[in-house]
């Protein structure tokens, strides 16, 4: 029987990695597809490199959160030079558990910061 | 242009990386590039600094997660066997320590560039002495004042008067020398009352005081007033205490100069000796290296030979490393051939095992550096301080940035030499031939690289061992020669200069009526330096040292006539009779023979005429053989001895009181040989014991390297092995079968070892044993040892494999 998949070794996601399982948690994208649409969401505070970005999807496919798809667009909307990328379900529950994590914390700092509620009287 | 730049780039990612993601990275970089094209140059200056620093960052997290990657399976494999790795990395860190040492002192004193070198090499007017050895030659200040006017080649040409305590210099001189005072000034040139003081003054009688500056100090009848003084200097080629301007009247001197911009030594020789030739009189000088001024050739040829001996050492080393790689690799060769076959490269195999090794010798490296800091340490407190900072380049001689540099340099030739051999070797096999053979076919994927390198191991730890045993055997025959015997119980009796003929010929009278021979000499080591001069034979001009002696001097143990004969004491004073002897090294190279004229010439013009009565073979009258080879001997004619010595036969103290007895107000020196021998001896025995240190080493690396041999052998042939002790077979029978499997590989690196110490010893140098016997029977007796040892080492690998497990359970079964 397969055991079930612990995300926790994984946590706490680096913010590219974790940028780059959002990007692939909707549909399949190539490398550069990637990149732009992070840039896009970032606008442009996230600029990945070559290097940096492929490193990234590296260390990925070597977790066995992404791996490559066999899938391939129409001719017309294909490039060659790429390579497509989807997302595991091992990727996908990491992404869940960092996403809940953050979510932990954003709840928590949105509780420390929050105005203190007048009492009644 | 940017694209193919990026991609040189790449080449520098892993070759995982590039296989895998290169052609991806290439095409985002270009489709990055088009659109920053299309912005501007701004952009693209923008763009190619984002990618820089991706890239810089990237290639080096890639190339460090597989660094780390593997670093942490090669402490993994170096855990499984502590005790040995240990030991051998104990071993090496005492290699790589020796090694930094040898060859920080033979840099930095011999190869270096000095201070004063800034501005070109700094030169002098120099006499050969000592069979190589330099020192300063005084000549005339005409022939400085001629230098100056008349030399293309030469610059700042200083002319230096004076005696050890007081030195007069140019103020200039400083300048060149690269001194500055550490308190105070240095003098003009017309201050003529105005001095600098040394270090050793400055420290001993003013304590290092700024209020010495200012206060009076007399020389002689003299008055002078300090107006500087100097700290301890990197080189100070005059050690003297005391540093005044030139007086007008100084007439004799020595000469110090800087060669011009582009100019070559030879080129300011061959101007000297056309000067020299060119003058009426004849200055035995040539022009030499300011550096060599007070350096020994011994010196030059212990230093190389420790950093060479040491250097064989840490070959050793490697090989001995390869050996236990190569065990290794052996061991791991389905892993190895997995790797193979599942697309590795063969240099991902090579880069694994690299940095294996080099986690060894960068450990021993660390381990190394607290003993390297002490012996370098320790070189320093053991030496004279006064005379060790004559030495040039001696106070650079230190532990510091430049020798942790080195230690790793040689950790990293060490690591990468032992790492790549073993792994290329298994790397170039192919993975299936390796996954179906087994232990027993190791030797198939070796082939004959574990044969070669047991061959080494015996060449290089035979060289040492040989040279070890060479030079102990060559100081004990040098030790009891008879000459040298002579020299042990014989004393020199220095007169002042002041001493009147009346007084030494009492004097020698006295020693001869009392039974102790004595004899006139100014030769080493009798005597202070025979006095160099210039000479013509046969149409040729040579620089000749000529020592006075009286004719007892030949009757020393060790001379050899090849013709002629002395003159006798009643001959020494008739012109008419040839009475010069000259040694055979000269007649040699001067083609002359008995009764041929010898022309002797002055500095001031005046030439001599004289005949040659006998051609001698000149002893090695000490341990170290300090005779010139052009060497002429002219009687000493009765009278003063100026710098002559009474050479006399007998105890220090005997030789002392009959002196007294003959002339109370006589002042004397008298030397007693005997100390001087045990102070050379005492030289000698730290050079034996540096070579059987790195003997010592040796014996203990080919002791790993025999250990690994019978270790990788036994498990190939685990099986044989117990076969034959199942029928019967004892440890001889089991010696006989190893013995017989190694034999081929020893016997080709004791032949090596022969070959490599014949060329050690076709070095020419004074201290390398001299004729055929101590050679020969060195060479018996290293490879003896070495013969005994792995003998005992296969002994004891046999009885460990009668043992075994396999052998006892087949045993039990039969």
């Amino acid at each position: 029987m397969k055991q079930r998949f612990d995300p926790a070794p994984f946590l706490p996601l680096p913010h590219v990695h974790f940028e780059i399982l959002v990007c692939l948690a909707e549909h399949e994208q190539h490398g550069y597809s990637i990149k732009r649409e992070i840039a896009v969401r970032t606008g442009g505070s996230i600029e990945l490199g070559p290097g940096s970005l492929y490193g990234a999807i590296r260390k990925l496919t070597e977790g066995g959160l992404i791996e490559e798809s066999d899938q391939r667009p129409e001719s017309h909307l294909d490039d060659e030079r790429r390579r497509y990328y989807r997302l595991t379900p091992d990727g996908r529950a990491v992404l869940k558990a960092e996403a809940a994590r953050l979510r932990t914390l954003v709840e928590l700092a949105e509780t420390r910061f929050a105005p203190a509620r007048p009492r009644r009287a | 242009m940017s694209p193919w730049l990026y991609s040189q780039m790449l080449a520098l990612y892993p070759a995982e990386v590039r296989r895998e993601y290169g052609r991806e990275m290439r095409a985002q970089f270009l489709d990055d590039w088009r659109e920053a094209c299309r912005r501007g140059l701004l952009a693209r200056l923008l763009f190619w600094f984002h990618i820089a620093r991706d890239w810089g960052r990237t290639v080096a997290s890639a190339h460090g997660e597989i660094v780390g990657g593997d670093l942490a399976a090669a402490w993994g494999n170096l855990r499984r066997r502590p005790w040995p790795v240990a030991a051998f990395v104990l071993l090496l860190a005492a290699v790589l320590s020796i090694n930094s040492v040898g060859i920080t002192l033979a840099n930095r004193i011999l190869l270096s560039a000095l201070p004063f070198e800034s501005r070109g090499s700094l030169v002098f007017l120099a006499e050969w002495r000592e069979a190589g050895s330099l020192a300063w030659l005084p000549v005339s200040r005409a022939v400085a004042d001629t230098l100056r006017l008349r030399s293309r080649t030469l610059t700042d040409i200083a002319f230096v008067g004076g005696d050890p305590q007081r030195v007069f210099v140019p103020p200039g001189v400083f300048d060149t020398l690269g001194m500055k005072p550490a308190a105070g000034r240095i003098y003009r040139e017309d201050e003529s009352d105005a001095v600098v003081i040394g270090p050793r003054l400055w420290q001993s009688r003013y304590r290092g005081s700024y209020a010495a500056i200012g206060q009076s100090i007399r020389l002689g009848t003299r008055e002078y007033h300090i107006v500087g003084a100097l700290a301890e200097q990197p080189f100070d080629p005059f050690g003297a205490d005391i540093w005044a301007a030139p007086p007008p009247e100084l007439a004799y001197g020595i000469v110090l100069a800087r060669l011009r911009p582009g100019v070559s030594l030879q080129q300011a020789r061959e101007e000297w000796d056309a000067l020299r030739n060119g003058a009426s009189g004849y200055w035995p000088a040539e022009i030499a290296p300011l550096r060599r001024v007070f350096r020994d050739p011994v010196f030059d040829y212990i230093a190389w030979g420790a950093a060479g001996a040491f250097f064989v050492v840490l070959l050793l080393a490697c090989v001995s490393l390869m050996s236990l790689q190569l065990g290794q690799a052996v061991r791991r060769q389905r892993d190895i051939a997995i790797r193979l076959a599942m697309g590795a490269s063969r240099a991902r195999i090579v880069r694994f095992a690299v940095t294996e090794t080099m986690a060894v010798t960068l450990l021993a490296g660390l381990l190394s550096l607290p003993s390297t800091a002490l012996l370098i340490g320790a070189f320093h407190s053991g030496t004279d301080h006064w005379a060790a900072h004559r030495l040039a380049g001696w106070t650079s001689v230190r532990f510091d940035a430049a020798t942790v540099a080195l230690t790793f340099a040689l950790c990293l030739f060490a690591g990468c030499l032992a790492g790549f051999v073993p792994a290329w070797k298994f790397a170039s096999n192919d993975p299936w031939t390796m996954l179906n053979s087994g232990p027993l076919n190791a030797a198939r994927v070796t082939g004959m690289l574990r044969s070669w390198l047991l061959s080494a191991q015996i060449a290089l730890a035979g060289l040492i061992l040989f040279a070890a045993v060479a030079f102990d055997r060559e100081g004990v025959r040098r030790f009891h020669a008879p000459q040298v015997r002579y020299f042990d119980s014989t004393v020199s009796l220095e007169l002042s200069d002041t001493a009147r003929p009346v007084s030494v010929r009492n004097v020698v009278q006295r020693l001869e009526a009392s039974g102790h021979r004595t004899i006139v000499t100014s030769a080493r080591p009798f005597g202070q330096e025979p006095m160099a001069i210039g000479c013509e034979a046969g149409g040729k001009r040579y620089t000749v040292q000529m020592a006075r002696v009286s004719a007892g001097f030949f009757n020393i143990p060790g001379f050899q006539w090849v013709t002629g004969r002395p003159w006798t004491e009643s001959e020494a004073t008739r012109a008419d009779l040839p009475r010069v002897v000259i040694a055979e090294a000269f007649a040699r190279d001067a083609g002359l023979k008995a009764g041929d004229s010898l022309v002797t010439l002055n500095p001031n013009g005046r030439r001599m005429t004289d005949r040659i009565a006998g051609i001698v073979r000149v002893p090695r009258l000490d341990m170290y053989g300090v005779w010139p080879r052009q060497l002429v001997f002219v009687p000493w004619q009765h009278g003063p001895l100026g710098g002559d010595s009474l050479l006399v036969e007998g105890k220090r103290a005997e030789v002392e009181a009959i002196v007294r007895a003959a002339d109370p107000t006589l002042k004397t020196y008298v030397q007693d040989f005997a100390f001087r021998i045990r102070e050379n001896g005492l030289v000698w025995i730290g050079i034996v014991a540096t070579l059987w240190a790195a003997a010592l080493m040796a014996l203990s690396l080919a002791l790993v390297g025999a250990a690994t041999w019978m270790s990788q052998t036994f498990t190939e042939h685990g099986l044989e092995v117990a076969l034959r002790c199942a029928t019967g077979c004892r440890a001889r029978g089991l010696w006989t079968w190893a013995a017989r499997r190694v034999w081929r590989p020893l016997t080709l690196g004791a032949g090596a070892a022969v070959a490599g110490s014949a060329l050690l010893m076709a070095i020419p140098s004074r201290l390398s044993p001299r004729g055929v016997l101590t050679p020969v029977a060195a060479g018996c007796i290293a490879l003896s040892l070495l013969a005994i040892f792995w003998s005992l080492a296969l002994w004891v690998g046999s009885l460990r494999a009668m043992s075994g497990p396999q052998s006892r359970r087949l045993r039990v079964d039969n």
